[in-house]
């Protein structure tokens, strides 16, 4: 049970799903209303009456050291809710496009119907997600535990060629366990719709084992669509911290909105690029077939 | 090996003769304590032994009939002495390392006067600081009878010693060994005061008068030494070598042996022609008013001892050193010796890096330096630089450190800070890509709880941290508060003057302080009063600004024709502009001048300046524009003050958009949220 990720289906259901990109463009902007909020309250009108530019040398660092300080809590909790609740909302639309794209449906789009099939499934999707983050911190920790250890051990040793060898290999095994779960993620949402052992774990494992199997093809998948996602995020930042223009205002605005939709357009493309589009959408999503395979679901 | 004849000693005669000749003041100082040692390594059990004579001159106007040693080895010797004691409070680990690695300590086997007075019997062990019974670091020893002044006395001693693992300062870590604090040491005596040693704390390093010094170490054969001054001869005797080093006009002698397999020797020099910077030259003239013939530096040899692991390093360390040569050469004067050995430890002997002995220092470096991002950070210039800066400040000035650490660490950390932006100012240094001047001083400071005093003795401190906190940060920060004060130009020539009258002759803070005045002619007692000898701090605020409409005059006004009404005199009603309260305020203890710069809607910027003396000044401005923005202290002058976010009143409605970055940065805070999901 398993498909090959395909870069241009995930490119036609995504322009298909208009109305989804909108939303997953717009929650982030929901869900950090109360972070904003916060860090407003704490430094707004302080941060409001810096100057521009010519601040004496080390100003910026103490003026952020002096309003966090007090705050802190409270800015760690809003920004933390929002992470939350945008991992949260993240699972829900998943969620809900795989059920949606599998069982009921691809002729119609409607959005509420989307929402609803990932309110259902929600807490299944949740599991997975909370497993490929336990999967991720895992990792890190045998990381630190073996080649940190060794490294530190080089180190004490006054072998530095070896700490550092060792920290390259923990630098360069860091990232392809991180790749390795985002990819396992990604395909194991789907299979987890198409009732992989009805177990988020095993829909996982599946996932990750054809990553494996496929590794080229899902790493093109993810690079097309991550890559140019985060990069058209973090474009607002940087042409503003270099345009005056471009820092608030309408044009800024704008800016910000084309880059949030382009941005939700990749995650949503991404995210579809990995539906088993080879036989198994077909063969589950004709309208006989039109409800989930579980009924515990 | 053969005999290597290096420098002879003819050549070290010259060089104290010219050191007396520069400096008549001083030169009766240049031979109190003088030291002629040989001393044998033994590399499996890190063990000396050690024969020395000392001759100690009463250079002082009161006669003594005892002298103190510094046996600072004793502070390794368990985890009860003093400096263990401290320094286990905020580093166990090194306490473990002891231990586990063996501690180290150091004993006094034999202790006479030239004609063969046996003074062993008349030594104690002295605790002035805590009374703690643990600790034998400092010892008295009882003369038969008083040493008049201007006399000298000459004893003989034998030592044996043990080097602790390398845990502060001194000690072994596998063949690598920085032997420092290392042999029975004099203290200083201070005439009507007594003598004024102090244990060795975890908190302080050292104090002692200045001499000269022949020193003989045998080492394993072919092993690599740096050391104080300059090596006379190195010969083989037996499986080993005797190296012999000199050095006139110094308060220490620190030295360092490894084989050749684990460290590598560059040998190099610094070529003024070459080494100083134009600009720095040009910089230096004008604001010392100098002439630039008149700043000519002498040239002189460089030394470096690093791990093979880190040969790759080695142009960048030579670089570093080369400028700090530079830089505090022209700032503060030629540096008087012939030779630097600068000494980079292996990584697992990392805690005898960043330490300062005359013309020695220790650095400290990783191989990741020569890789980004470690290659963008100053790590390598800035322990380069600022362990050169204690040749000045440490080396010829020797301030007592036990009682006033922050002369020395607070203006070498000033002269670190100073040195590194103008390297990275004008691009000599090009890796270099972050690096904060006195930010992270700013930062470090603004933790202090309760406010610091900088001039107290570094043990009394409540905690370790409160002592770098003060001594370096906070003293470094004080110094660079002065100089905005008076002006980097004033600053500089004050600074000069006060090393120039000081060097070799152990000054205080108020030393310092009127060396200043003097060159400035300005009375900074209310600074040195509050921010040096008290933990007052400043702290400037903008209170209000207020915006009032003027509306036109009204009644009448007095013409030739009688009283008229005023509209039809002065014509129509329009808005005459605004009138302006200013009000800043000081919130802070410290009182001092203070500028404030206003910047109107049209452009313009005015700067006004405030005595700070009051807790408050209003101004009151008619202006027919709008006021956009006020700043209080906008050059940053006021290094010392950390609370900066009230420095700052701009005029919200002219500036909506100033937090356009927070919303896309959240935002993109919140794709971490993606990988998970």
């Amino acid at each position: 049970m398993d498909g090959r990720p395909s870069v241009a289906f995930g490119l036609t259901t995504a322009a298909r799903l208009w109305r989804l990109v909108l939303v997953v463009w717009l929650a982030p902007v929901a869900v950090f209303i109360p972070a904003h909020a916060v860090l407003w309250g704490v430094g707004g009108e302080t941060l409001v009456s810096l100057p521009t530019e010519g601040l004496p040398e080390g100003d910026l660092a103490l003026i952020a050291l002096e309003l966090m300080r007090p705050t802190w809590p409270a800015v760690a909790v809003a920004v933390l809710s929002g992470w939350a609740g945008l991992w949260a909302w993240t699972v829900l639309w998943h969620a809900g496009v795989v059920r949606w794209l599998l069982f009921a449906g691809r002729d119609r789009v409607r959005l509420a119907e989307i929402l609803g099939h990932g309110l259902i499934g929600w807490w299944r999707w949740a599991r997975l997600a909370l497993l490929s983050a336990a999967v991720l911190a895992g990792i890190a920790v045998v990381l630190w535990q073996l080649p940190a250890a060794a490294a530190e051990r080089a180190l004490e040793g006054g072998r530095e060629g070896v700490f550092l060898a060792w920290v390259a290999v923990a630098v360069a095994a860091g990232l392809a366990a991180a790749l390795a779960v985002w990819l396992a993620t990604l395909r194991g949402s789907w299979l987890l719709g198409l009732g992989v052992g009805r177990s988020a774990v095993l829909a996982w494992l599946a996932g990750l084992g054809g990553s494996l199997r496929q590794p080229l093809r899902s790493l093109v998948a993810l690079i097309v669509w991550a890559v140019p996602g985060l990069a058209v995020t973090t474009l607002p930042l940087l042409l503003g911290s270099r345009f005056e223009v471009l820092r608030g205002g309408v044009p800024g605005a704008l800016l910000e909105v084309a880059a949030g939709l382009a941005g939700a357009f990749c995650w949503v493309a991404l995210f579809c690029s990995f539906a088993p589009v080879t036989g198994l959408v077909a063969a589950t999503s004709t309208p006989a077939s039109n409800t989930p395979p579980h009924p515990s679901t | 090996m053969g005999y290597t004849p290096v420098v002879t000693p003819r050549c070290l005669v010259a060089a104290l003769v010219l050191l007396v000749c520069c400096l008549p003041a001083a030169a009766q100082d240049l031979e109190v304590a003088s030291y002629d040692i040989q001393v044998t390594l033994d590399p499996e059990s890190h063990g000396l032994e050690g024969r020395q004579v000392v001759t100690w001159r009463n250079t002082t106007g009161a006669e003594t009939a005892e002298v103190f040693l510094h046996l600072y080895l004793n502070a390794f010797a368990s985890s009860e002495t003093t400096f263990m004691r401290e320094l286990a409070r905020i580093a166990p680990e090194r306490l473990r390392r002891l231990e586990t690695e063996g501690w180290g300590w150091t004993r006094i086997t034999r202790l006479a006067l030239a004609d063969g007075t046996d003074l062993l019997p008349g030594l104690s062990f002295e605790r002035p600081d805590d009374g703690n019974e643990d600790d034998f670091t400092l010892a008295r020893v009882a003369l038969p009878g008083p040493v008049a002044p201007g006399v000298a006395i000459t004893f003989e001693l034998d030592f044996e010693a043990r080097l602790p693992r390398v845990v502060a300062r001194t000690g072994f870590a596998g063949d690598f060994h920085l032997v420092a604090q290392w042999f029975p040491k004099l203290a200083v005596f201070r005439g009507e005061d007594g003598w004024g040693g102090h244990q060795f704390h975890a908190a302080s390093e050292f104090f002692a008068a200045f001499g000269s010094y022949r020193v003989r170490m045998t080492v394993p054969r072919g092993w690599l030494v740096g050391a104080t001054g300059e090596q006379v001869s190195r010969e083989p005797v037996g499986t080993a070598d005797l190296v012999e080093h000199r050095a006139v006009a110094v308060h220490d002698f620190a030295w360092t042996a490894s084989p050749p397999d684990l460290m590598t020797l560059v040998e190099t020099d610094f070529e003024p022609g070459r080494d100083v910077p134009a600009a720095w030259l040009e910089r230096a003239s004008a604001s010392l008013e100098m002439a630039a013939a008149d700043l000519e530096l002498p040239p002189m040899k460089i030394r470096l001892l690093l791990p093979r692991t880190q040969a790759g390093l080695a142009p960048r360390m030579v670089r570093a050193s080369r400028l700090a040569v530079a830089w505090f050469g022209l700032t503060l004067g030629p540096y008087p010796y012939p030779q630097l050995t600068v000494v980079s430890p292996p990584p697992d002997a990392a805690d005898a890096g960043g330490m300062e002995y005359p013309t020695f220092i220790t650095t400290g470096a990783r191989h990741r330096d020569a890789y980004p991002p470690w290659s963008w950070l100053p790590g390598i210039e800035a322990v380069t630089v600022h362990e050169f800066g204690h040749q000045y400040f440490q080396g010829l000035l020797a301030s007592d450190e036990s009682e006033a650490a922050w002369l020395d660490e607070g203006l070498t950390t000033w002269a670190e800070n100073r040195c590194l932006a103008d390297m990275i100012s004008d691009g000599l240094v090009p890796e270099l890509r972050l690096a904060g001047g006195f930010t992270a001083e700013r930062l470090t400071v603004a933790f202090e709880r309760p406010p610091l005093t900088i001039d107290r003795r570094p043990w009394q401190y409540r905690t370790l941290v409160d002592y770098f906190m003060a001594s370096y940060a906070k003293a470094g920060l004080a110094v660079r508060t002065l100089e905005g004060l008076l002006g980097e130009a004033r600053f500089a020539r004050a600074l000069r003057a006060y090393v120039d009258r000081w060097r070799y002759r152990h000054p205080t803070g108020r030393d310092l302080q009127a060396a200043i005045e003097e060159a400035t002619g300005e009375d900074l007692g209310w600074f040195f009063d509050h921010a040096v000898r008290g933990s007052a701090l400043p702290d400037w605020a903008v209170l209000s600004v207020r915006h009032r409409s003027v509306e036109p005059a009204s009644g009448l006004v007095w013409t030739e024709a009688g009283w008229r009404e005023r509209e039809a005199v002065e014509g129509g009603d329009e808005l005459a502009g605004w009138r302006v309260e200013i009000d800043v305020g000081r919130l802070g203890e410290l009182e001092g001048p203070v500028e404030v710069e206003l910047e109107w809607a049209d452009g313009r910027r005015e700067r006004r300046s405030w005595d700070g003396r009051e807790r408050w000044q209003r101004w009151t401005i008619d202006s027919p524009v709008r006021l956009v923005q006020v700043r209080v202290d906008p050059d940053g002058v006021w290094a010392l003050e950390t609370r900066r976010a009230d420095n700052y009143w701009r005029d919200e409605a002219a500036h909506p958009g100033t937090l356009w970055w927070l919303g896309p940065a959240l935002r993109l805070t919140g794709q971490l949220a993606l990988p998970w999901s």
